[in-house]
Order: C-alpha cells, then structure tokens, then sequence
C-alpha cells in the first residue's frame, strides 16, 4: 500500500508560496531596497520576525513594538531564571497547522521562530474541535494544571473568569503594552473592539486569536447565470443580486432550492450548539438600530412580538435547508457547499479560503464564491445589516500556570499584529482574520481572497457579540434547547421565547442581577449604531 | 406441531426485514470505507449503494497521515489510539471480571458481603457521567489522566458491576453439588475454585467478558474527559476527523469504525462456541 501523497497539504502549501513569491516579483509592493535583505535576514532595524521569504520584513519588528517588547521581556524572565522551559497551549486540532506549519516556502514556523528567540518551548496540545470549554473547564474543576494557556470561545471569559479560571493580565498589558488599539494596525473600533474581544467587567482576561465575524457566501456561477436572472427576475419581479434584507434572502433561497437536483438554497450552523448563532442575526436586526437582548435594567426583552417574528422566521428557513439540518456543524456545512450543493451560506469567514482554493482539488465552487453583507431588516432610519460574533477563541492564562506572565508574553507575541497577520496567512488552520493590519496585509488578502477581506471587513462594522456575562453558557444553553425545541416542532415559537425567558430570569437571580446589569451595559457599548441605505 | 405456511413465510420475512434493518449501518459503513472521496463527499443525488471506483484511500488516509485525494493530512495517525483502545478496553475487561468473578463467587456460595450486590449495583444507578468530576479529580491527583493504565482503572470499576451481576447469575444456576464432590475427593476450596468451577464456567466468563469489552471498547465520553493527547481512544479520535476542505472525513470515519469493528468481531468468533452456551447457560433448572 503507498503512502506517497500526490497532492498533500505540503505540497499545497508550497503550490502557494511559489504563487506568493510570483506575486511578489510582479508587485511594485515588494520593491523595497530592504527587500533583498529580508529574503536572508531581517531588515534594517529589525531585532525579530520571520526571515527566508519576500515580504517577510512586514512581519518583523523592531525593539520597540509590542512582539519587539514581548520577546526581549521574555528572554529576560529566561537570563533570570524565571521562564518555564516550555509553555503548554491547549488549542484546538484545527488551528495548530497554523503555529506548526512553516508558511510560506522557506519561512520558519511560528513554533519555531518562538522557540528560537526566547529559547522557551512552544508545547501545543490539540483538543477535539467544538470541545475546547469541556477540557477548559475539565482542568479548572480538577486543579489539573495541564495547561499554562487555554484558547476557548470569546464569551466563555466571564464564566471562567468567575470561576478562578483564569488569571487578570491587567498588569502585565500595563507593563508590556500591546498595542491593541493601535489605529492603524490594531482592532476594529479601537478600544472598544479591545475591549469587547479581550475583556470582562473592565479587566483584560484574554487575547483574541480569532476572527470569526459571521459572512455570507453565495455561488457567483449561479448568480451570474443569465438564464437564472431571467427566471428569478420573471418570478419576483426585481433583479437577482446578492440579498440586502431577509425577505429577499428568503426569496432568493426558495427560488435556488432544488434538492432533486442537489442544491439547497441557503444553509448554516443548525446544530445544538452552534446554530443559535444564525438566530441571533434575525432578531438583533428587528429594531433600529438594534432590537437588544436585554434592556438596561436587566429585563430580557426575547418573549416579544421580534423574538416570536425572528424565531418563527429561524424555523421556517428550514425550507431551504437540508432535510438533516438540525444535525449541521460547520462540517457538514462546508462539506456540502464545497460540493456546490448549496446557493448561499453563512459561515466562518474562512469558508472561501479552504473552498474557493485551486490547492483544493475535492472542492467544486473553486473561483465560483462570491460574499455579502449580511441581510438586513428596513426601519425608517435604514436597513439594519447584522451579523453576529462567534465563536472566536480567545486565549487566556491559566491560574494554576506557574509562568503567567511568561505565557502572556508568547500571548501578546502572537497576538499582535505582525506575527498574527503572518499566521493568518497560513491556509493551515482556523485563525482568522480581525485586526486592521490583517485585512490590509496582501498575504493575507491572497489567503483569503482580496474580494472577501472587504467584505469581512464591512461585516465587522455591522456585527453584534453574542452573550458574554457571567453566566453566558447557561444563557445560551437555555436559548439553544429552547430553539432546537422550535425547530423540531416540539414548541411554538412563542412558547420557545417564553420558556427562555423564565430560564434567563432564573440564571440571572443566580449570577447576581447587579453584576449583570454592569456587563449587559459593557456588552451593548460594543453593538454597532450603523445602518445602510434603503435600496430604492 | 406442523406450522402453516404462511405462518412461516411471515416468520422469515419478519427475520429477514430484522436483519436488513440491522445490518444496513454495517453495510454503509463498510461501503463507505471503500469510497474515493468524490463519492463518500456526495450531497445525496449521486449516494450510490456500492463504491464506484473501490479504494483503500480512506485506510492511507488514517494511517498514513494523507491519500492521494485529500488535501487535509493528519496530525497523528490511527495507530495510537487503537494501541489505547486495545489496551485500556483489554485491561479493563480483565480489572472487571477478575474482581467481579471472584466477589460473585464468594457471594454465590458463602454470602460474603451480604450488602455487595447493592452497593454494587448503585454504581449503575446513575449514568458514569455523575461521578466523573470527582473521578477527573482523584486521576488528576493520581497522575492518571491521558494514561491508558489510567483509563483501564476507570473502565474496570464502571462495568464491575455488569461483570458481578452476570457471574453471580451464572454461579448461582451452577449445581454446587458437583463441587460438593470435589471437595469430599480431597480437594482445596482453592482448587476446587480453580479446576472445577472456572472450567465449567467457561462459556459464562466468555460471554461476560465479550459483554464487558465491547462496553469499555465503544465508550466515548470517559475517554473524552480523561485523556488528552498521548491516550486517546478510537471513538474520541474518530471525532476529530473533519476538516475545513472536506468537512466531515465520512471516508475515514467509515474506514476506522470498519477496523473499530474487528476486534469484538474476532472476540466473538473466537469464543462462539462458549458465547452460544454462555448465552444459553442455566435457561434449564434441575
């Protein structure tokens, strides 16, 4: 039996990197005097970063940037004594590619330029995508110590910061200073974008590592197709284009859905677990500017004429899903539109870089994805345009670390701007896109496809965070089992939302109604205020 | 009794719909074991019964780290945890049925422990899940966790009680007479335990411990919470086969649960004989 590859992800990832290195010797971009001098070793004024490719300088840094500092406080914990001779990381199996994988050809990988400037090792263990809070929570509630740092999802930072989880890195962003916010390189919405991905109740617990802004995907090939306008256009009366309000989605869905022929008409996250997202961006573009989850005095506001509306709305789109979409993860979704079985999706924002992707032989709609802005709803004041935040790991420092300050220096590392945008490059992993150097870093632009990163971009102006107060995974699990009851015709709507509501009046009289009402104003602070013009 | 025709033809038509009914997981799976990735990938129009284009990708796939048709390459391969799955679902059989023959001997004829089976049975109360924080505690204390000694320990006291209750049953239809005479022969209790009862309990031991391994062999959730890395099991490595490119690996997913399969089917084969009279032991009392 051969075990030789013909096409393996190596190789793919060396198909990529010589299109990288043609794309730079075509770029006016690359010419740089220093840029000879990066192909050997870092450029001008550089004391770190990458080395052994064109274009490496982007991703180097000088002594005084957040990786320069990161790196020199490091070695100095290490001349003292004071740094552990390796750091455990516990990350999901889907993202490691990314940390192990050298990208592009002739690069180091991030491992390995870690391990090499501070000398500490970079011990990586993979957790079962989807159970990164179970393990998180497993080595909490044991005194386990098997990790210095978790990456879990964004908003679970409340609940483990409540519990004693994780430790406040407050002095430590003090001492080294990140540079979050900075505004060119830094996050969407400065501070508040800092804040909202990073914090909880005024305290850094984490550093973002991720960007997973819900986008919209559609099939250019079939959009495009002139024989499809003319029916769409003959049947609705208006021009087949990528959707701007829901009703149009849902039109366009009915209109694509041909199941005989293979072909759903829009598809998403519809599991336990996941696909309460896709409900969220149907209630919270109810109101204008947002219909909110809470109002300020802590009253949860779902059992109401919008959360009926939305959630009767998430029921009904089931009509242009799979018939097993209540069983759909993001495999089985991206499984299914990279078959070219479906017309629209929402998804990760890296759906188009495994999917719309020549390395990918498996995949059918390579050069055929197009994305959107999320549909929206029209109030008097504009259409609201809402997508929603999540998953999102975020990674935070363990309690039971004997290095925290050690471990939030490898984090600070790689989550700031040049080394993130290099490592978001890498078609290896899950780590996406968020920070405003990332979106305009042409690496990365060719990762992710120059058409998608505006979109993305666009999206993230329009996103609203999902739950992140204390007690967010009980909200949410009370939401989700409520919803799947909806979908698989157990409760009504309005029974849905109801029972929800009393389960969220019970969580909140748990977690105390007044730290709730502190984190429900911190979390609004970040929903987005704009509004796109009314199609005329 | 002469039965009617039609009574028979009802009576292999319901058998063979049974078994239809039964084996068309297996038979799906096995086909999809088979599938080049173009056709295990299909969205349901082009789902065809049998392979097309038969390949032994899927197993290069699992224990090769990639195939000549997936992009995706694994970090590990199968090899480990099915190393795991044998180890800690072997030892763990052996954990339970040693403790549990010889606390169901003792019970059977001496009334030791009179509370035993109680207790015993308590820990089938409830599901495994109820203890498992104070469990991951006490491993994580013991060193245990992502050990496969660790998760042989834990596999053997959760289906103690199955093993316990099975023998108990098996030594209780048992005619104490025939030990009786052994022991009037001159024998030891010792021995008597040893050359007379285990051998003519083989049959029961076989069809308990095939009953025992299959359970530490298909558990997921133990192994979920107690291993990390260096020990994980079939079942929670067969949960990380998916990928962005592809989604779900249904191909590989399909060629492990296929090699998954083996052992237990090898266990059975291998003690039929025993099973059938295991299976059988004691319906018919003196």
């Amino acid at each position: 039996m051969s075990t030789i590859p013909r096409f393996s992800r190596r190789r793919f990832l060396s198909v990529a990197a010589q299109t990288t290195a043609l794309a730079a010797v075509a770029s006016p971009l690359y010419l740089r005097p220093d840029r000879a001098r990066a192909a050997d070793g870092l450029a001008q004024g550089m004391t770190g970063g990458p080395t052994g490719f064109a274009g490496a300088e982007r991703y180097q840094y000088g002594p005084d940037t957040p990786e320069g500092r990161a790196i020199e406080a490091a070695k100095a914990l290490k001349a003292t004594g004071k740094a552990p001779e390796r750091i455990v990381l516990g990350l999901s199996d889907g993202s490691i590619g990314q940390i192990t994988q050298p990208f592009p050809e002739g690069a180091p990988s991030v491992k390995e330029l870690w391990e090499a400037e501070t000398g500490i090792i970079l011990d990586i263990v993979g957790v079962p995508n989807g159970q990164e809070f179970t393990k998180v929570m497993q080595d909490v509630s044991t005194n386990g110590g098997g990790f210095d740092i978790y990456a879990v999802e964004w908003n679970r930072l409340g609940d483990l910061a409540e519990t004693g989880g994780i430790v406040a890195l407050d002095d430590f962003v003090a001492t080294h200073k990140p540079e979050w916010d900075d505004p060119e390189r830094g996050y969407v919405n400065g501070e508040q974008g800092v804040s909202l991905l990073n914090g909880y109740r005024g305290s850094v617990y984490g550093v973002s590592l991720d960007g997973d802004f819900q986008t919209w995907n559609h099939r250019t090939d079939l959009f495009g197709n002139a024989d499809e306008q003319k029916a769409f256009a003959d049947q609705y009366g208006y021009d087949l284009a990528p959707p701007t309000t829901w009703k149009q989605h849902d039109e366009i869905a009915a209109f694509f859905h041909r199941p005989d022929q293979g072909l759903f008409g829009s598809t998403d996250l519809r599991n336990q677990g996941w696909g309460y997202t896709n409900w969220y961006q149907r209630y919270v573009s109810m109101a204008s500017p947002n219909q909110f989850l809470f109002a300020d005095d802590g009253t949860a506001l779902i059992n109401s004429e919008a959360g009926w509306a939305a959630t009767q709305e998430y029921v009904d789109s089931l009509s242009h899903h799979s018939p097993d979409a209540i069983s759909w993860g993001w495999p089985e979704q991206y499984g299914n539109f990279g078959n070219g079985s479906a017309a629209m999706t929402c998804a990760f924002s890296n759906l188009p870089k495994f999917l719309d992707n020549p390395g990918n032989e498996g995949s059918k709609v390579t050069g055929k994805v197009g994305t959107h802005l999320p549909p929206g709803r029209e109030h008097a004041d504009g259409n609201a345009r809402r997508t929603v935040l999540w998953l999102n790991l975020t990674a935070c420092v363990s309690s039971q670390s004997d290095h925290p300050e050690a471990a939030y220096l490898l984090l600070q590392w790689l989550g700031s701007s040049r080394i993130y945008s290099w490592m978001t490059a890498n078609p290896g992993g899950y780590f996406d896109p968020f920070q405003l150097a990332n979106f305009a870093d042409p690496l990365v632009r060719e990762t992710y496809h120059a058409y998608h990163m505006d979109v993305v971009r666009e999206s993230v102006r329009r996103t609203v965070p999902t739950i992140n107060y204390p007690g967010a995974t009980a909200f949410h699990n009370a939401l989700d089992e409520n919803l799947m009851a909806a979908l698989t015709g157990g409760m009504s709507a309005e029974q849905a939302m109801a029972n929800t509501e009393r389960q969220w009046q019970r969580i909140a009289r748990r977690v105390g109604e007044d730290k709730l009402i502190d984190a429900i104003k911190a979390n609004k602070a970040a929903w987005p205020t704009l509004m796109d013009p009314i199609a005329s | 009794m002469q039965r009617s025709l039609s009574f028979e033809i009802f009576r292999y038509t319901a058998i063979a719909l049974f078994l239809a009914l039964s084996l068309i997981p297996t038979a799906w799976m096995l086909s999809m074991a088979f599938k080049p990735i173009a056709e295990w990938q299909s969205s349901g129009v082009d789902l065809t019964w049998w392979p097309n284009n038969p390949t032994l990708d899927n197993f290069r796939f699992i224990f090769g780290h990639s195939s000549s048709d997936l992009i995706v390459a694994l970090d590990r391969t199968a090899g480990r945890p099915i190393l795991a799955s044998l180890l800690s679902a072997s030892f763990g059989t052996a954990i339970a049925m040693t403790a549990g023959t010889a606390a169901a001997y003792g019970l059977s004829r001496f009334g030791f422990g009179g509370n035993l089976p109680l207790a015993l049975i308590q820990l089938r109360l409830f599901p495994p899940m109820a203890v498992m924080i104070p469990v991951m505690i006490m491993w994580a204390f013991l060193g245990l966790i992502d050990t496969w000694w660790g998760l042989a320990l834990i596999y053997g006291i959760v289906t103690l009680p199955f093993a316990f209750w099975l023998m108990k049953t098996f030594f209780d239809d048992m005619p104490r007479e025939i030990e009786d005479a052994a022991l009037v022969e001159g024998c030891s209790r010792w021995r008597v335990f040893l050359r007379v009862t285990l051998p003519m309990m083989r049959p029961a031991l076989a069809s308990s411990a095939l009953f025992v391994f299959i359970l530490n062999w298909s558990d997921y959730l133990i192994a979920l919470l107690l291993t990390t890395r260096d020990w994980v099991t079939i079942p929670v490595y067969m949960a990380s086969l998916s990928s962005s490119m592809t989604g779900q690996l249904y191909g590989a997913k399909a060629a492990l649960g296929l090699i998954a399969a083996v052992p237990p089917v090898i266990m059975g084969i291998a003690i039929q004989k025993q099973l059938v009279r295991g299976l059988t032991f004691g319906a018919l009392k003196e």
